[in-house]
C-alpha cells in the first residue's frame, strides 16, 4: 500500500474561501494569536502574541475565531473532492486527509503527475496544503504535518522520515521527555535502538507505534464513508451582498461535487443552489440536458445564472444540492473522426438558458399554441402558409389596405381560437414595394395583418 | 504563407479575374445562379454573412430555405434563430421540408448585449448547423468583427440579418448581400403559379474572392 497525506495547516483561516494572500490570524478566548497564515507570518506575527502586537505589525489584519463545526464541514467537502483521486480516503484529525494511492498511480501516470494535479486543484480552491507520500499511513501523516516531503519512496523517503525530530512525532509529553532525556533527538536514532530494550524501558506501545511509522506493520485507519446524497452547505464568515462574490466559495462546493460524481461515475443534470441569509432564502436551479461532471463547466453555468439574480438580502450560507443525475455511459466515440466540436450542442443550450432564462429558448417542434401553427393540426391539402407569424395580428389601416394587391383568397378559417368562435377570411396580398403578406378580414369587416412570406 | 496559397484560398485575389475555383470549403447556396456568382461555388464555410433587406416579407427566409433543408442531414446540430422579428411558422417550415426539432428560437428580451453574446456563443461553440441573428440598429464594427472571428473559430456560418438602411455602414462580415423585392405582383401571376418562382434583386456588396456585384435578378424558391 502507498499512502498520500494531505495536511491543511492553515485550514481554520481558510474556511470561507477568501484570499489567502491577506494576513489573517485566529484568536483564542484571551485575544491571543493561536494561528497565523503565511502572509501574517511574513509580517512577523507569531502564535502567542497579543492581538495589539499583531495589529501593530500588520495593520490590515483580518481576524477569525475557532469554528469546529465549520472545520468539520470543510473537511467533509475536501474528502468528497478527493474522491476523484482515490477510492479509499480517511479523515485523520486534525486537518489531514489520507489517501490510498497505490491502485491509482497508473491512472494518474505516476506519483509526480498525481502530486502536480493535486497542487493545481488545491491552489485553485485557495487551500494551503503540505503533502507527503509514504509507505506507511502513519509515516505519510507525520511527514505531511512536519511540513511536507517531496520524496516518494526508497532511500529518500526513509532518510526524510529519519530526519523527523522527536517533537514532530506526536508522542505524549512523557514519552518525549524520556526520549530527550536519554539524548535521542531524531527518529533515525530511535529506530536504531534494539526493540526489546526499547519496549522494556519505554513500554510496548512505543515499539508498536514505531512499527506502524516505519511500515513494519500496516494498520490503515478506518476509511471514510461518503454520503449517499450530495447536499453540502458552507457557512460564510462575511455576509455577501452581491452574487458575483458567491463564485469563490462556490468553487469549493463544485470541486467537492466533481469528486463525488467522478467516484460514482455519474453525470449531474440538475443542481440547486440555495442562498440563505438571516431571514431570507433564495434558491436557483441550473440544468444541463446531457449531464456533466466538470466543476468548471457547472461553475460557468452557475455564473451565467447568477448574473441574472439579485440578492434580496445579504446571505451568509450557501448550499449546493445534486437534484438529478444519471450514470455515465461508456464513451464510444470514434477515435479517428476529427473533433471539430468545441462545445456540445446541449452545453451551448444550457449556457444560453443559464444566462437568458429557461423561457428564452424554445424549440420549434415544442410549440404549444393555436392549432393554426401546429403542423399536426393541418388539413391534408396543401395550404400556402407564411413563414413569419406576428404574435398578435396588427390592424391594417384602410389607406394602406387599398394599395394592396390581393393575390389569392379568400380562404375561410373557422375555429375556436382563444376559446372564442371566430371566422376569418385570409388573403395573400402583395405590397406595392414587392413584399408579400398574409392578411385577413374578420366578421366585422376589419382588416388585419397576420404574417409575412419571408 | 506563399503567395500562391493566399491566392488559392481566396484571401488574396487578382482584380482582373474572379476565380471560380477556390481551395476553401464552401456550402452551395442552393441556387445555381447565386453559386455561379460566389467564388468557390457557394458560401465559404465559417464566415459571417450580412443580409440587408428592407422589411420582412421580401424573401429573406426563402433565400435560406436550401441551407436550412440541408441542415437536416445531421439532426443533432441545432439552427439558432436569435431575436427573429416575428415567430417563425412551424407549418410553413415543415411544408418546406425543414426539420423543426433542429430549430431553436432564442429571445434575448430586446437586450442587444445578450443577443450579441448569444450569437457569439452559438457561432464559436462549433456545434450549430447555422446561426441566424436579427440585430437592428447600428452595430459597432467591433461587435461585427467579434462575430466574424467567432464564426471562423467555430467553423460555423452565421447570418446577420440587418435592415437595408444600414447599407452604408462599414461591415466586417465576409459577405454582404442586399435583397430587394422586384416591384409588386399581380393576381394573374399567382394563378399562373409564377409567385412560386418570384424574382428578387440580389446585390453582392462584398464577397470572398471577387469584386462587388451589382443587383441581379434571381428566382427564389416557392412560397411553400
Amino acid at each position: 500500500m502507498r499512502w498520500l497525506a494531505l495536511y491543511f495547516p492553515y485550514l481554520p483561516l481558510e474556511l470561507d474561501g477568501f484570499d489567502k494572500d491577506c494576513p489573517r490570524v485566529m484568536l483564542d478566548s484571551r485575544q491571543r494569536v493561536v494561528l497565523a497564515n503565511t502572509a501574517a507570518q511574513s509580517e512577523g506575527i507569531k502564535p502567542g502574541q497579543a492581538l495589539a502586537t499583531a495589529q501593530a505589525l500588520a495593520p490590515p489584519l483580518s481576524l477569525c475565531r475557532e469554528n469546529p463545526l465549520q472545520l468539520q464541514q470543510v473537511m467533509a467537502q475536501l474528502a468528497l473532492w478527493a474522491g476523484q483521486f482515490s477510492a479509499r480516503i480517511s479523515l485523520c484529525p486534525p486537518q489531514t486527509l489520507l489517501l490510498e494511492i497505490a491502485s491509482m498511480l497508473r491512472y494518474f501516470k505516476g506519483s509526480e503527475s498525481l502530486r502536480q494535479q493535486l497542487v493545481v486543484a488545491l491552489e485553485g480552491q485557495g487551500y494551503s496544503c503540505w503533502m507527503a507520500m509514504g509507505e506507511s499511513a502513519q509515516g505519510a501523516l507525520l511527514l505531511a504535518r512536519a511540513g511536507g516531503c517531496e520524496a516518494i519512496s526508497g532511500d529518500d523517503y526513509r532518510r526524510a522520515l529519519g530526519q523527523l525530530r522527536i517533537d514532530q512525532l506526536e508522542l505524549s509529553s512523557t514519552q518525549q521527555k524520556q526520549l530527550t532525556g536519554v539524548g535521542i533527538k531524531k527518529l533515525s536514532a530511535l529506530a536504531g535502538l534494539p526493540r526489546i530494550e526499547l519496549a522494556r524501558r519505554l513500554g510496548p506501545e512505543l515499539t508498536a507505534w514505531l512499527d506502524r511509522v516505519l511500515g513494519r506493520c500496516q494498520q490503515p485507519p478506518a476509511p471514510w464513508e461518503p454520503p449517499e446524497r450530495f447536499d453540502l452547505s458552507l457557512d460564510l464568515e462575511i455576509e455577501l451582498e452581491h452574487t458575483h462574490a458567491i463564485l469563490f466559495p462556490l468553487r469549493r462546493l463544485l470541486a467537492a461535487l466533481e469528486g463525488f460524481l467522478n467516484q460514482r461515475q455519474w453525470l449531474a443534470t440538475e443542481l440547486k443552489l440555495r442562498l440563505a441569509g438571516r431571514e431570507n432564502q433564495q434558491a436557483i436551479t441550473v440544468v444541463h440536458a446531457q449531464g456533466c461532471s466538470s466543476a468548471s463547466l457547472w461553475q460557468d453555468l452557475l455564473r451565467l445564472r447568477l448574473e441574472r439574480e439579485t440578492l434580496t438580502a445579504p446571505i451568509n450560507r450557501i448550499a449546493l444540492e445534486l437534484c438529478h443525475h444519471h450514470a455515465l455511459q461508456a464513451d464510444n466515440r470514434d477515435l479517428f473522426t476529427e473533433q471539430r466540436e468545441q462545445l456540445s450542442a446541449s452545453t451551448l443550450i444550457s449556457r444560453l438558458r443559464s444566462r437568458l432564462g429557461d423561457e428564452a429558448l424554445m424549440r420549434l417542434d415544442q410549440l404549444q399554441g393555436e392549432p393554426l401553427l401546429r403542423p399536426d393540426c393541418q388539413p391534408d391539402w396543401p395550404q400556402i402558409r407564411p413563414s413569419w407569424i406576428l404574435p398578435t395580428p396588427k390592424a391594417l389601416p384602410d389607406r394602406e389596405r387599398r394599395q394592396l394587391e390581393l393575390l389569392s383568397g379568400p380562404e375561410r378559417i373557422q375555429g375556436s381560437w382563444w376559446q372564442q368562435p371566430q371566422q376569418r377570411d385570409y388573403f395573400i396580398a402583395s405590397w406595392p414595394d414587392g413584399r408579400i403578406g398574409w392578411i385577413f378580414r374578420d366578421f366585422h369587416d376589419h382588416w388585419y395583418l397576420h404574417g409575412w412570406f419571408g | 504563407m506563399a503567395l500562391a496559397e493566399l491566392l488559392n484560398n481566396g484571401q488574396l485575389w487578382r482584380g482582373s479575374e474572379s476565380r471560380q475555383t477556390l481551395d476553401i470549403e464552401t456550402d452551395s447556396s442552393g441556387y445555381n445562379r447565386l453559386d455561379h456568382w460566389l467564388p468557390g461555388g457557394g458560401w465559404a464555410r465559417g464566415q459571417l454573412i450580412e443580409l440587408l433587406y428592407p422589411a420582412p416579407g421580401v424573401g429573406e427566409l426563402r433565400l435560406l430555405w436550401p441551407l436550412l433543408k440541408r441542415a437536416k442531414k445531421d439532426s443533432t446540430s441545432p439552427v439558432m434563430w436569435i431575436d427573429p422579428p416575428a415567430d417563425p411558422n412551424p407549418v410553413a417550415l415543415q411544408q418546406a421540408g425543414i426539420s423543426l426539432a433542429q430549430q431553436w428560437v432564442v429571445h434575448s428580451g430586446k437586450d442587444r448585449a445578450k443577443a450579441l453574446w448569444s450569437m457569439e456563443q452559438a457561432l464559436s461553440s462549433g456545434s450549430c448547423a447555422l446561426v441566424l441573428g436579427w440585430l437592428d440598429g447600428r452595430l459597432p464594427t467591433v461587435a461585427q468583427r467579434r462575430l466574424q472571428v467567432a464564426a471562423q473559430n467555430g467553423n460555423t456560418s452565421g447570418w446577420l440579418m440587418r435592415p437595408d438602411r444600414e447599407h452604408l455602414q462599414p461591415s466586417a462580415a465576409a459577405y454582404r448581400v442586399r435583397l430587394q423585392a422586384e416591384g409588386g405582383c399581380t393576381r394573374n401571376m399567382l394563378e399562373q403559379r409564377l409567385i412560386s418562382h418570384r424574382k428578387v434583386q440580389l446585390e453582392l456588396q462584398k464577397r470572398r474572392g471577387g469584386w462587388p456585384m451589382d443587383p441581379q435578378p434571381i428566382t427564389l424558391c416557392g412560397l411553400f
